[in-house]
Formats: C-alpha cells, sequence, structure tokens
C-alpha cells in the first residue's frame, strides 16, 4: 500500500466519523474492524493486530463491570 | 402473576386438578422403607420416576404442591427430550399437543438480519423443538405416573427434616395429616432452584449472576404467524432492549422483554406496566386484535452449579443441580436428561446388572453438560444483554452490519441446543480409530429412517446393539446379559449415517448415547465391552 493510500483510509475513517457523530460512532469503528477482518480472512492476524492496537493504550485496569459472582 | 381477580391457578386455557395427599390404607404403609426417594414432581422429578420405573425400580416421588406448576415457564422441549419421552412411554400427548419447530428470526430495528433453521430432514423422527407450556408437560407426564404402578406419589407433602448416612437417607415428611420419616437407600433431589435438600446439606450453587433481567408474559390472540422464534433487538417498543416472541398451544404467545438497567422490579411487574409492555410489543409487531393477559414472571440470567452433583446417597437433578440462562432453552431440557441419566444407571445398579461404580459417571457427563450450556450460553447472553459497554458495541456493530452482511447476522445465531457429547466420561469406551464418518461414542446416537418408521423407534429399552451382520446379530444374541440386537439392512439410510462397513456395530445406551462403537465387530469384543460398561467385579 502506497503511502497516499493509506492516507486516503485514514482520511475517509476521520470524515466518517464525524458524519456518523456521537454516540455511534465507536459502533461505526468497529463496523469497519468486522468488515476488514473478514476481508483479510485471516484470524490470527486479527487478533494480533487488535492487540497491537491495545498495547498503545499501556496497562490500563479493566473498567468494564466484571458480571457479579 | 396474574391479572387483578384471577387466583394463581385460574389460568385463561388450562383447568389445574386438584391432588390431595396420599389417602385411606395407603396411609399405613407411609414410613415404609423404600429404595429411591424423589423430592419435587416437576417434569425432573417425574422423569426420574418413569425411567427408574421402566427399570422396574419402584420410587416414592413427594411434591408439596397439590397441583401442577401455575404458569407456563419452560416452554422450549428438544428433539433429545422427545427421545427421551418416547422411551418413557409418553410421547403421545406431547406429539399431539406441542408444536414442532426449526426455524428462527432475528431483527434489528424492525429488519430482519437472520434467519436461521436448526438441523432436521428425513431421517430425523423428531423436529429439533417444540414449544409446549411446562404445566401441560407436567400433566402428560403425571399421566403416565398415574398409570404406573411403581411410582408412589405424594402430593402435598413437604419434606422438613433430612438426615444423611452412609447406607441411606431419613428424611421427615409433612403432609395435611401428620408428620413421618421415610427411609430411603438412595435420594434424589429434584427440587428446583431454591432446593431446600440442597441447603439443608449446606451446598452452594457457584458461578455468575448477569445483569440483565426479563418479564415474561403469555397472551392468548388470534395472531396468524407461524411457530418460529422472534428475537427483536433493539425495538421501537424497547429502545436499546431485546424481546423474544414464541407461539405456543392454544393461541398462546410468550412475550419475553428486557428490563432496562433503571427500571424498577416491582414497578415493572405490575399488572398495568405488563399490560402496556406487551401492548407496545404487539404493535411493533403489527397485530392489532384483541389480546388476554394470561400470566407473566420475571428471571435474570445465571449460569450456576454445584461442584459435585453427588454427595453420598444424595443426587442432584436439574435445577437443584444447575440453573442456566434461558437463551439456550436447556434449563427443563438437560433438567430431563438428568433424570434419565441418573434413573438407568441407579435402575441397573439396583437391579444388579451394573455395579457401583457406574453412578461416579452421573457428575462427569451431566455437569460436563451444564459447562457446555454455560460456554454456549454465556456467549448467548452476551449478545441478547450485553454485561458492559465494550460488549454493547460490539453487539449494536454487528446488528448494524447485519442488515447488508449476513456474517454479522450469524453472530445473533442462538445456537441453540445439540446434545452434549459424554467424551472421557468412564461409562463410554475409546473410539474405534477405523470410522471416518457417523457419530463417536459419548455422542446421541444419530436418528435414520427405516423401511417401517426411524431407527429410534428400536432403540432404548436397555443397552442395544444396532449392526448390519445377521451372524453377528445371532452370536451377540446369545451372549449372557445380551443387550438387545437390531440388525439393519447394508447399504442403508443408517449405514450412511453410522459411517457403517457391513461388519460394523454401534452400542447404544439406555439413554441413547452411544456407548462404543467398532468397525469390524465381534461377538467377543461386545461382550467385553458390557463387562466394562456394567462396572461389575464379577
Amino acid at each position: 500500500m502506497r503511502q497516499q493510500d493509506i492516507e486516503a483510509v485514514y482520511e475517509e475513517l476521520a470524515t466518517g466519523i464525524d458524519r456518523v457523530g456521537e454516540p455511534d460512532a465507536n459502533i461505526f469503528v468497529a463496523q469497519v474492524c468486522l468488515l476488514l477482518a473478514r476481508e483479510l480472512g485471516d484470524r490470527d492476524r486479527a487478533l494480533d493486530l487488535i492487540r497491537q492496537a491495545l498495547r498503545l493504550h499501556g496497562d490500563k485496569p479493566v473498567t468494564a463491570p466484571a458480571p457479579a459472582r | 402473576m396474574r391479572p387483578a381477580g384471577r387466583s394463581e391457578l385460574d389460568s385463561v386455557y388450562f383447568d389445574y386438578p386438584h391432588f390431595e395427599e396420599p389417602a385411606g390404607n395407603r396411609r399405613a404403609h407411609l414410613s415404609d422403607p423404600v429404595q429411591v426417594a424423589i423430592v419435587g414432581a416437576g417434569p425432573v422429578g417425574m422423569v426420574a420416576a418413569l425411567t427408574l420405573a421402566r427399570e422396574g425400580i419402584r420410587s416414592v416421588l413427594i411434591e408439596s404442591k397439590s397441583t401442577f406448576n401455575d404458569g407456563s415457564r419452560a416452554i422450549c422441549i428438544a428433539r433429545q427430550s422427545f427421545h427421551i419421552l418416547q422411551s418413557l412411554g409418553a410421547l403421545e400427548p406431547f406429539l399431539a399437543k406441542a408444536l414442532g419447530w426449526t426455524t428462527g428470526r432475528s431483527f434489528y430495528r424492525g429488519r430482519q438480519i437472520l434467519e436461521f433453521t436448526m438441523p432436521d430432514g428425513p431421517s430425523e423422527k423428531f423436529r429439533p423443538m417444540y414449544n409446549l407450556q411446562q404445566q401441560y408437560i407436567e400433566q402428560y407426564l403425571w399421566q403416565a405416573i398415574d398409570r404406573n404402578p411403581l411410582v408412589d406419589m405424594r402430593w402435598q407433602s413437604r419434606v422438613t427434616g433430612l438426615e444423611t448416612g452412609p447406607d441411606g437417607v431419613e428424611l421427615t415428611v409433612t403432609d395435611p395429616q401428620e408428620t413421618y420419616t421415610l427411609k430411603a437407600e438412595w435420594l434424589l433431589a429434584a427440587d428446583g432452584a431454591r432446593s431446600a435438600i440442597r441447603k439443608t446439606m449446606g451446598l452452594k450453587l457457584s458461578g455468575e449472576n448477569y445483569e440483565g433481567r426479563y418479564v415474561i408474559a403469555d397472551v392468548q390472540m388470534q395472531h396468524d404467524y407461524p411457530t418460529i422464534r422472534r428475537a427483536l433487538f433493539d425495538p421501537e417498543c424497547r429502545p436499546g432492549g431485546t424481546v423474544l416472541i414464541h407461539k405456543q398451544p392454544d393461541d398462546i404467545w410468550r412475550i419475553d422483554y428486557q428490563l432496562g438497567p433503571g427500571e424498577d422490579e416491582s414497578e415493572a411487574l405490575s399488572e398495568q406496566t405488563v399490560r402496556n409492555s406487551v401492548a407496545r410489543v404487539l404493535g411493533d409487531i403489527g397485530y392489532s386484535g384483541d389480546w388476554d393477559l394470561e400470566w407473566w414472571s420475571i428471571y435474570s440470567a445465571n449460569t450456576l452449579a454445584l461442584d459435585d452433583y453427588r454427595h453420598g446417597r444424595v443426587f442432584f437433578i436439574g435445577d437443584s443441580a444447575h440453573i442456566v440462562p434461558i437463551f439456550g432453552v436447556r434449563g427443563l431440557n438437560n433438567g430431563i436428561a438428568d433424570a434419565h441419566n441418573i434413573g438407568w444407571k441407579l435402575g441397573r445398579v439396583l437391579n444388579g446388572l451394573a455395579g457401583e461404580d457406574l453412578l461416579d459417571s452421573y457428575t462427569p457427563e451431566r455437569r460436563g453438560a451444564t459447562l457446555d450450556v454455560f460456554a454456549n450460553a454465556t456467549k448467548s447472553a452476551r449478545f441478547m444483554t450485553p454485561p458492559s459497554h465494550g460488549w454493547r458495541i460490539m453487539r449494536d456493530a454487528a446488528l448494524g452490519l447485519a442488515l447488508e452482511h449476513p456474517f454479522a447476522g450469524e453472530l445473533a445465531n442462538p445456537r441453540q441446543m445439540t446434545p452434549f457429547t459424554y467424551a472421557g466420561s468412564p461409562a463410554v469406551l475409546l473410539d474405534d480409530p477405523g470410522f471416518a464418518g457417523g457419530a463417536a461414542p459419548g455422542a446421541a446416537m444419530p436418528d435414520a429412517a427405516l423401511a417401517d418408521g426411524f431407527l429410534s423407534d428400536r432403540l432404548g429399552s436397555g443397552y442395544t446393539l444396532v449392526c448390519f451382520d445377521s451372524k453377528l446379530s445371532g452370536e451377540v444374541a446369545r451372549l449372557p446379559g445380551a443387550p438387545e440386537v437390531v440388525c439393519l439392512d447394508h447399504p442403508s439410510d443408517a449405514s450412511r449415517i453410522l459411517g457403517a462397513a457391513p461388519g460394523s456395530a454401534y452400542l447404544v445406551r439406555p439413554d441413547l448415547h452411544i456407548a462404543a462403537r467398532w468397525l469390524d465387530a465381534s461377538a467377543g469384543g461386545i461382550a467385553a465391552a458390557m463387562k466394562t460398561l456394567n462396572f461389575r467385579k464379577d
């Protein structure tokens, strides 16, 4: 992929997030991820890329409520 | 709960019978010691009693109530449970009344995103699922019990005390006339989610409670829609929530709807709120005719189980042993399978056909089935009732995507119901590696069409050998303690489904699970297998 290609994707996502707006922007990004992962067709590669992105956010504690025991 | 002015048993379509405590000369024998006592005459306790009776074993069935369940509750009966009902001789009224179904549809914001069908075909005697109200389930099982002299049914009888010992239990039972003691060699606790037996013995369920709460309401209406399970995600009538709709006999429709996190439970259960909520759901599905509110209740999704289903002479069966979320429709069906599993095993031990070690296979098999349900149901529950922000975002992303991409709709498939495979159970033998197809030991025996009916019609009265060679069939029939033998044509629908060669054989347990199979069977090998499976020391 050439630099201008990734730039095009970058811009489409930016304008897409703005067009969708809150509160659905998260959902939109998640849908893009699911579509890309399906196109990629490689479960392990997709999981690895998700974890690469997750590492950028450090060791944040889990904020989601765990199911009550 | 029922509308104002109607008692708990005042149904628009079901006449509740009233059963008295034991009377007359039966009372002189109330304290006669018994081999097996069963506490709780719901579907699970009744299936246990009928299964023991099929093995020729008497039982006393103790129930505190004077009639059947007050509402429809569990309404989905799976194929495997129909096979069990057939083997107990109780099938006929179920088949006549229940509504069979194969299809489910999921909708997101009013648009259909998924239609799934469960496996079915001409080789299957029964449909994958049947809808029938629990009080009918209990009534039809009761009819089978009532004509069975081996079951001593005691209504209005409450267990008020329990002593457990190495050789049995002593129950204290209180009925309207007196309090008496009853000694039993074995006790089956089928007394439900709030099991008093479990509490008395100091045992606790462990696992997880989920946040989602659902109101379940039955309405009677002339609604023209086939027996198809509908799931509505984020519908107009309950933004952000989930609604399930099932058809039942007698024009009764089950509507389950999710309560929001802020909704107060007692307010949500008030008659006016339930009526308003149901009216909005009916508006969403385009029904504008008259309807009667029949009954309603509430549940939350839990995955809770005992660590061991056996404690000495006490076995826990059904909800007393495990509580599962309803999305997998496994509560009733797993309970029936528990009851049938311990019923045939205990029956064979008490008959002297099998050694007591057979009973130790009950927990690994049935608790294994529960854990399998937990794994599937947890997935379903997360989809139906997302437990956190992340799960909700992904669920909504999938639902939105599903409008145009079927793969995302499949994430909404509840994957209901395949019978659990007892791989690795001590009551199942290792597979013959020669097979390229068919079903492995531990799995439910596949059904197949025969010239006159189905393979499943010929199974289930004990161990059954299914083979294709008349010479082998004759040799096995002459073995001491021989299984029943069913000899089929080769090639045939059955031989193809079972991946069988002309000399192959499947040994099927009384619960229609496969105990062993051989690509090239011999009478000697089958005799050795029966000896192992019977856990006999001699």
